[in-house]
Order: C-alpha cells, then sequence, then structure tokens
C-alpha cells in the first residue's frame, strides 16, 4: 500500500480523537481529528480519505449525517461508527447506509486498528 | 406461632431451615453482587493499561453500576443479620461520595492527618501533600535515594486554617468576579499572614519540631495541590530557605498565602483551575550545608533526540540557578553509563549564596581561586546522572530534579518534576526500524499486555517458591505466576512478564497502579529469558528485544503512548483509588469493622465476611432432634457433622437420620469429604500416647470437654447442590470452609479459615504459617496474622476448585495432627513439601 494511510476522526470526546491519534500515527497513519461534526464535514469537501472514523451521537451533525455526507462525497471512503451501548441499535441503521462497521465504547485500541486496516484495503481496492 | 413451636417442634425445626434456606438466598444475591463488583474493578483495571479507548461515559456508568452492585451487597447482609451492621451503610455513601468527588474532580479530604513525616509520604497521600512532596516522599522510600528529613503540613491544615479565619467564602468568591478580586485577594492574604496559626495545627508542627533540635534550619516549600501535576505553577508559589524553628509558622503563612498572590490566581484562571478547590501543603525539610547545587534536565528539551543530560550548577545553595540571576556552570553528561561529561561551559563565579546561623540567606564573595573551577567534579556529574535517571525510570517521564551536594560529596535530591518537551521537538517512529533491526526478538506476541510502556534492563527471573532475593530496582522482573508475594517488586522493575496469569489479576493491577510496562500470561518468559541477561521489554507492540535498545527507550520516553495525560485516565486513576484498594486484611483485627471501610472492595469484603459467619449461625435448629433436612453423616472416621440441607445438598430418597457419603449430591461438600477420607489424612493414631485419648475426644466435639457450656457443639456444614459452609471445631481448631460452585468460572470461590490450636501460641502460630504454605502453594491469595489464616481461591474453573476442595479436606484432617509436632520452623518447611507431595505421615518427615 505505497500512500500512507488517511484516518479522519471525528468525536465531540476530545479524547477519543486525541488518543487515536497517537496511536494510529504511529502505525505510520496520517491523522486528522475532529470534536466538531460540521468541521469535519467540511473538510471531507477539500480532501478525501481513506477511512473516517466518527462517533455517533454528536451535537450538530450526528455520525449518520457524516457517513452518508462521506458517502455521497467519496464512496470508497470506509466509515467506522463509535457508538454507546445504548445507541447500538441506531448503528444498525448505519450498516444500511454503507457503514463498514462499527465498534461500542470502550474498545481495545488494537481492534480499532485491524478494522482501520480492513478499510484502507477496501478502500484502495 | 411461637408457643406452636414448642407443642411441634418438628414444625420448629422446619421452620428453621426454612429461615436459614432464605437466608441463604440472600447470600446467593450477596454473592452475585460481589462478584459484579470484582467484575468491575477488574474490568476498570484493565482500562488503566493504555490498551483501550474509554471516554466519560464509560466513567459516569462506571459509578452508577459500582454504587448499585455494593448497595445490593450491603442490603443483603442487613436482611441476613436482622440490620446487624447499620454503620457499613455510612461507609457505602462516603465511598460512593468519594468516587463522585473524583468523577467530578472535585477534592475530598475530610479529616486527615495535620502533618505527615516525610519518611512515611506515598503516592497515595497526593491529595494530601501535593504531588511535590508525594514525590519526594516516592523518591526517598522507593529509590531509597537521600531527600532531606522533614515533614509535610497537609491540605488538611490548610482546610483548618482557613476555616478558622473564616475565609471560605471569600476565597470561593473570587472566582466569581474580575473587577475587585485583587483587592479581596490582597485582603485575603492578610487575613493569612497576619493572623494565628491555628492551635491544633501548631501542636501538631510543634511535635514534629521535636525531633530536631532548635538550631537546625527549614527549607520551607510549598506544595500545592495540583502544582507540578497536571499544571506546573512553576515558580509562582513562596518557598523559603533555611528557616529556623522558631520562624517556621511565618514561612509557613507565607507559602500559603502565595497561593492567593496576583500571578497564582491569573495562572488559575487561565487553566480554568477554581481558586475555591485550592489548596497548599507545606514541605519542610532539613537544609542541605550545600557546596554546590543546582538543576539537572534527564533530557535537553532544546534536542530531546539528542544523548545529553544537561546540568547547570553553582557553588552554595541553588538560588542563583533556580532564579537565573548570576553567571552558573553548564554541563552535558551522556545518558549512557558510565556517563562522561560530553560538553562543558565553566563560568567566571563571583557570588554564591550561603545560609547563616542567624536563619537568613546572604550572597556572597565567591574566593578568587575557586571562581574558574568548576562547580561540581565529573564523578559528581555522573553519580547525579545515575541518580537522575534512576527517578526518570521510576516516574516515566523526563525529569527536572533540583539538587545539592553537600561537604562529603553526597547528593540530595531536593525536588523532581516531569520536563515538559514539545512534541514537535521530536522525531516520529520512522528511524526506530533501523536500530531495532540490530536487536534480536527474543518473545513476540507471547501473552497480553497488561500495561502498556517500554522499559529495559537486566532480567531477573524468579522460579516457584523461590525468593526474590537479589532483585535490583530497574531489573526486568520475570515470573513464572503472577504471585501477591511478588507485589512489592513490581514497582521497582523497570518491567514485568509472567508466563501465567491475566491482564485483569492481582499483579497487574499492580503494574498498571505504578505503570510498569507489563506483559503477562505469556507461557514461555521463564524458560526464553535467563536471569542477567539485558533485554528491552516493548509493551506496546508486545515485543522482546535481546540487549537494551536506546532507540526505542528514547521514542517511548518522549514520543510513545502517553495515553496516561488523558483526563479521562487520570479520572479513572482517581476514582479507583477509592474502589481498588483493600485495606481490610485481618478479619480478627479490631480494625475489621465498617468505620474502616475506605474503598468499595473494603466493602464487600468486610460483607462477604461476615455473611459467611452469618450464615454459620444456626438459630433455632435442634441439630441433635434431626428432622427432614436435617441429618447426621457418618464419614467412618471420628468426627461427627451434622448436615443441614438447604436444597439439593442430600439425596432425596431413602435417608433416614443417619446418612453416609453416599447421599451426600452436594458437589463441594463431597469434595472436601473425599479428601478427608483420604486414606492417611485422619491419622488415627494422632499424638502421644498421653494426648491421644484427649485428642480423640475432642474431635468428637463432646460436651465433656466443655465443662458448663450449655450447647453442645457440632460440626455443622450447611449444604446445597453448590454451596457448603462448613464449621469446623475440631477440639480448639475453629474452621471454617465456605465454597460456592458458580455457572461461570468467575463466580466460584472458597474462603478458608482457621484459628486456634490446644498447644502454645509458638506453635499455633508455625501450624498457621505451614497451613499458609500450603494454600498459598495452591495458588490461595493467603492472609495470616499470628494463629489466624485466611486463605481465598477465586476464579478458577469447576474442575480446579474441586480439586483444591479436596486438597482443603486433606488439609483439615492433616493440620488436626499438627501443632504438638511443630517443634522448629525449619519442621514447617519439610512438612509443607510433604503435603503437597501427598505425603501425610507426619512422624516420618
Amino acid at each position: 500500500m505505497g500512500q500512507k494511510i488517511e484516518v479522519m476522526v471525528v468525536d465531540d470526546e476530545p479524547t477519543v480523537g486525541e488518543r487515536l491519534k497517537d496511536y494510529l500515527q504511529k502505525k505510520d497513519m496520517v491523522v486528522e481529528t475532529f470534536t466538531d461534526s460540521q468541521a469535519a464535514i467540511e473538510r471531507l469537501t477539500e480532501k478525501r480519505f481513506d477511512v473516517v472514523i466518527t462517533d455517533l451521537k454528536m451535537s450538530g451533525p450526528t455520525g449518520l449525517d457524516v457517513l452518508v455526507f462521506v458517502k455521497n462525497e467519496h464512496l470508497a471512503t470506509q466509515v467506522i461508527i463509535i457508538t454507546g451501548y445504548a445507541t447500538i441499535e441506531a448503528a444498525r441503521g448505519a450498516e444500511v447506509v454503507g457503514a463498514m462497521d462499527f465498534i461500542t465504547k470502550p474498545f481495545e485500541m488494537k481492534d480499532m486498528y485491524k478494522l482501520v486496516l480492513k478499510g484502507a484495503k477496501k478502500a484502495r481496492r | 406461632m411461637t408457643w406452636l413451636h414448642y407443642l411441634f417442634p418438628r414444625r420448629r425445626q422446619q421452620y428453621a431451615v426454612e429461615a436459614l434456606r432464605a437466608k441463604h438466598d440472600r447470600f446467593r444475591d450477596l454473592l452475585d453482587n460481589n462478584n459484579r463488583v470484582l467484575e468491575l474493578i477488574a474490568d476498570a483495571g484493565e482500562k488503566l493499561g493504555g490498551e483501550y479507548l474509554f471516554d466519560r461515559q464509560y466513567l459516569i456508568d462506571l459509578d452508577l453500576e459500582l454504587a448499585e452492585a455494593c448497595r445490593a451487597v450491603v442490603r443483603n447482609l442487613a436482611e441476613m443479620s436482622g440490620d446487624g451492621y447499620p454503620r457499613l451503610r455510612q461507609a457505602l455513601e462516603r465511598t460512593r461520595a468519594a468516587v463522585r468527588a473524583s468523577l467530578e474532580s472535585r477534592p475530598v479530604r475530610g479529616a486527615g492527618p495535620l502533618v505527615v513525616e516525610i519518611g512515611d509520604l506515598r503516592t497515595e497521600l497526593t491529595s494530601l501533600v501535593g504531588e511535590k512532596m508525594a514525590r519526594l516522599g516516592e523518591i526517598r522510600g522507593r529509590l531509597d535515594l537521600p531527600v532531606p528529613d522533614g515533614f509535610v503540613i497537609t491540605a488538611c491544615a490548610f482546610d483548618r486554617l482557613v476555616r478558622d479565619r473564616g475565609l471560605a467564602e471569600r476565597i470561593a468568591a473570587l472566582d466569581g468576579r474580575l473587577e475587585d478580586s485583587a483587592q479581596s485577594a490582597a485582603g485575603i492574604i492578610s487575613a493569612i499572614t497576619e493572623g494565628g496559626v491555628p492551635t491544633e495545627v501548631r501542636k501538631a508542627i510543634k511535635r514534629s519540631l521535636a525531633g530536631y533540635g532548635r538550631d537546625a534550619s527549614f527549607a520551607v516549600r510549598s506544595s500545592a495541590l495540583g502544582e507540578d501535576g497536571e499544571q506546573s505553577f512553576a515558580g509562582l508559589h513562596t518557598t523559603t530557605l533555611n528557616v529556623r524553628p522558631d520562624d517556621l509558622f511565618d514561612a509557613y503563612r507565607q507559602s500559603v498565602a502565595s497561593l492567593f498572590g496576583a500571578s497564582a490566581l491569573e495562572y488559575r484562571r487561565e487553566h480554568a483551575l477554581p481558586v475555591a478547590e485550592a489548596a497548599m501543603a507545606v514541605g519542610c525539610q532539613v537544609m542541605v550545608p550545600a557546596v554546590a547545587s543546582g538543576v539537572l534536565y534527564t533530557v535537553d528539551p532544546v534536542t530531546p533526540e539528542a544523548d545529553g543530560i544537561v546540568v547547570t550548577a553553582c557553588l552554595g545553595l541553588g538560588v542563583l540557578v533556580v532564579e537565573g540571576r548570576s553567571a552558573v556552570d553548564r554541563f552535558v553528561v551522556s545518558r549512557t553509563p558510565p556517563h562522561a561529561v560530553t560538553g562543558r561551559q565553566v563560568a567566571q563565579k563571583s557570588e554564591m549564596v550561603v545560609a547563616l546561623p542567624d536563619g537568613s540567606v546572604e550572597s556572597n564573595q565567591v574566593p578568587e581561586a575557586q571562581r574558574d573551577k568548576p562547580a561540581v567534579s565529573d564523578e559528581i556529574l555522573a553519580a547525579l546522572a545515575r541518580s537522575a535517571l534512576k527517578i526518570e525510570r521510576h516516574m516515566r517521564s523526563p525529569q527536572d530534579v533540583e539538587w545539592a551536594v553537600d561537604a562529603e560529596g553526597r547528593i540530595w535530591i531536593l525536588q523532581a518534576r516531569p520536563l515538559r518537551i514539545d512534541p514537535r521537538r521530536t522525531r516520529g517512529a520512522e528511524d526506530l526500524g533501523e536500530a531495532i533491526r540490530h536487536h534480536p526478538v527474543l518473545m513476540r506476541g507471547a501473552g497480553v499486555v497488561a500495561c502498556r510502556g517500554i522499559g529495559a534492563g537486566e532480567v531477573f527471573v524468579v522460579g516457584s517458591g523461590e525468593m526474590a532475593e537479589g532483585f535490583e530496582p530497574g531489573n526486568v522482573l520475570v515470573a513464572g505466576f503472577a504471585s501477591p508475594s511478588l507485589s512489592r517488586l513490581v514497582s521497582m522493575a523497570s518491567a514485568v512478564i509472567t508466563d501465567v496469569g491475566a491482564a485483569a489479576g492481582h499483579f497487574a493491577t499492580i503494574a498498571r497502579e505504578y505503570r510498569v510496562p507489563a506483559i503477562v500470561d505469556t507461557g514461555e518468559a521463564t524458560r526464553t529469558l535467563r536471569t542477567g541477561m539485558a533485554v528491552t521489554v516493548d509493551a506496546e507492540e508486545n515485543i522482546v528485544y535481546e540487549g537494551v535498545v536506546e532507540q526505542l527507550l528514547r521514542y517511548g520516553l518522549l514520543r510513545g503512548d502517553r495515553y496516561e495525560e488523558a483526563p479521562e485516565f487520570r479520572v479513572l486513576r482517581r476514582m479507583l483509588r477509592h474502589v481498588v484498594p483493600l485495606n481490610l486484611y485481618d478479619p480478627s483485627s479490631a480494625a475489621f469493622v465498617p468505620e474502616r471501610c475506605s474503598t468499595y472492595h473494603d466493602i464487600i469484603r468486610f460483607a462477604h465476611e461476615k455473611a459467611v459467619m452469618e450464615l454459620g449461625e444456626v438459630r433455632g435448629l435442634d441439630l441433635g432432634r434431626g428432622g427432614e433436612h436435617v441429618r447426621r453423616l457418618d464419614l467412618g472416621i471420628p468426627m461427627d457433622l451434622v448436615l443441614i440441607d438447604i436444597g439439593g445438598g442430600l439425596a432425596a430418597e431413602g435417608t433416614g437420620p443417619i446418612v453416609d457419603l453416599d447421599q451426600v449430591t452436594s458437589r463441594p461438600l463431597r469434595a472436601v469429604l473425599d479428601g478427608l477420607t483420604t486414606p492417611g489424612v485422619w491419622d488415627t493414631n494422632p499424638a502421644g500416647m498421653d494426648l491421644e485419648g484427649f485428642m480423640s475426644s475432642a474431635t468428637r466435639s463432646s460436651s465433656l470437654m466443655l465443662p458448663g457450656a450449655v450447647a453442645v457443639e457440632h460440626n455443622v456444614a450447611i449444604v446445597s447442590r453448590d454451596y457448603v459452609n462448613l464449621n469446623l471445631r475440631l477440639g480448639y481448631h475453629f474452621n471454617v470452609l465456605d465454597c460456592h460452585l458458580g455457572e461461570r468460572p468467575g463466580d466460584s470461590y472458597i474462603l478458608f479459615r482457621f484459628v486456634g490450636g490446644v498447644t502454645d501460641l509458638t506453635r499455633r502460630t508455625r501450624r498457621a504459617a505451614l497451613l499458609s504454605g500450603i494454600l498459598e502453594h495452591y495458588g490461595f491469595v493467603v492472609n495470616q496474622k499470628g494463629d489466624l489464616v485466611v486463605g481465598r481461591l477465586t476464579g478458577p474453573s469447576a474442575d480446579v476448585i474441586g480439586q483444591r476442595l479436596q486438597m482443603a479436606g486433606r488439609l483439615i484432617g492433616y493440620s488436626r495432627q499438627l501443632d504438638i509436632r511443630l517443634r522448629d520452623d525449619a519442621v514447617v518447611h519439610r512438612l509443607a513439601e510433604g503435603f503437597v507431595q501427598g505425603c501425610y505421615d507426619i512422624d516420618g518427615m
């Protein structure tokens, strides 16, 4: 996979983006993080990512909005949805819209890493 | 109802069994919730290892679930005991309040010591003594580096002072308004500096001062809560040097007042730290008669990748270095032993600050001959480097260390705090590949990471049963299994690796508390790694390299996964300090009371212990009489046992008043009895001739043994299909075995409790040591105090629990013969080994 994998993380809890950024950068990926989903959507109009990781429940545009936007802009970009236990049902709807997978918080970093790798492979196929 | 019982003894018997059954139902519910709490604790502990990503919602849920499960435990015990422990509810609410406060980042102190001696400082006391002093305590206590004697006037003393002066409201008001805050802060400052120190605080300080003599002098240092932790507050609070005992109260008030200085308040505002939560602890340490002092950075903040420790030094006290007032020496020392000096700028030093006998400090002229000489020798610099790297390794981040050297060349650590390195100045992982390639991989992907991080050092392998003598701080601790007895070494290790063990286990929990990189359950570490090998443990990628990979270590130090700096991580850490630690060990101690329960773990331990005892209390049953659910067991050994069946513990069909082993359907009791009746275990010829009759009658628990006793004491087992509560009074031994076989492995446990004996305390204690040794060998977590032994085993599979129960049965029979034989400590060792190998013949040992 010649070029570095490009990942966007959208979560209104700053810790999620910060820690994922630390972790995935160490795995030689390029990571951009957003706590404001509107800003994330704006960024998506400028740049194409291999994988977008987004929280489902956010004020402003929700994770579903981000997902729909991504799929309209760049169909190949893979989306991983982060959910809490309470919202797992809502996340199932996301699958229909084209989310690649979802993961519930708290999760293990290495599980997320595996998902991102899988997503990047799909995105570049 | 009651009189009916007297008329109809059978119905009375029935009713008592019903009551017992109801009690047991409560007990089952208590157990379920007890296990739920333990699961939550283990789970939360794992989250601290850095492998997980969690958010604030997780913390909120954790608090709720813990509170709910603990409440159920306490409620069940209350129902079992007829509200026997009302204070436990208070302990629960107290603990909940503390957990909630840490979740909301509110400080909670309550009543605590006003003064703590330096020698007693621990990290756990951070919320009382501040980060700065807590860290000095660690450096002195754990790393064994010289830190000046003294004491800390705690945050509780601060609270007292604020209350005495009636300042709380005025302080809180500082958060609200900006316009006249300078004026009102000045008012608070003068109220502190001009008012007296509260009498109790004064008394406590005087008590500490009594140890030092009238001509002692102290450095009085601010140690505000939060200072040097998440926020540095560098230079904003007051430190006074060379303070005589008579002036100490003044210096204390100055330090406290500096909390409300203009720049300190501004700093708080910028960092959104409420003044209402501010508190000042103050460290008072004996002055070091310094010939030279200075500051050391373990990493050069400007070029962090370079191999250089930066040392600045001046003659006399370190004031000149700290304040940057005058020309000082600057050295660069290699991080690699033998720590050669690689850079040297010796300044012309015209002034030096010295302490005067009258309790002041003065700037003096440096004698001509000394001006152009370095303030410290290369040997001192190398020794400084060694000490500082030891601190860095322990604290797991680059350090900023204040130090002093006395006339004897002894190095004193005055302060150490994390050195902030701008991440933009450090390179990423790109260059690591090349460096790593030269180091053979010894282990890869074996086991699970219990605590993320990178560490290196010489391997120290501890085999099973071996002592850990020869372990040096900084070693990589390699152990067969995660024995609790190795716990104290963990904090000193640079990394730990085990063959077996779980990421949720006790050992892993300790590793995480001290942030020691840990890999557990590798299955091979003790075979692959040998004592004395140098290795680098990458507990981020789960790889062990041969040799010390400096670049990887440096990477870990500067750039590695800084998960522990996330705010959620800090909050969880704080929360868990009110959840995980177990302070109530010894059920026979006067401290085993609800009032002493300060964590959820304490509360459930207390409740479980009491619930087991509650269950053993059989009220309203006539054990001699028998009845539908009450039987005598014929075991073919001289021991009587009354069985009370509360559900599925005995075969339903064809049981008369006396049952034999085959009719016992309680799985745990069957296992115990199988052990107890193992040939050779129940020595039929137990002791010396004169004691023989004594012992055998003792086991019959005859009333002859207890002259004047109203009731005949019986050996009783309360059983169901998956449960046994066995109460044995064999002679003067008092033995309780409580076991539940759960559906899932984590739900099963064995509690083994043994106390008493027929001989003198020395021999009884020896026997307790023997039992402890054997139980520990079989994986029990054991507490022994005097002649009391309490062993607990939780978690293994039903098969293992079954084997352990058999062992416990053998041990019960075996221990009966013991204490008369325990002439000396050496016998204890031989017998323990014999038992483990299946030899129960005491005389043959």
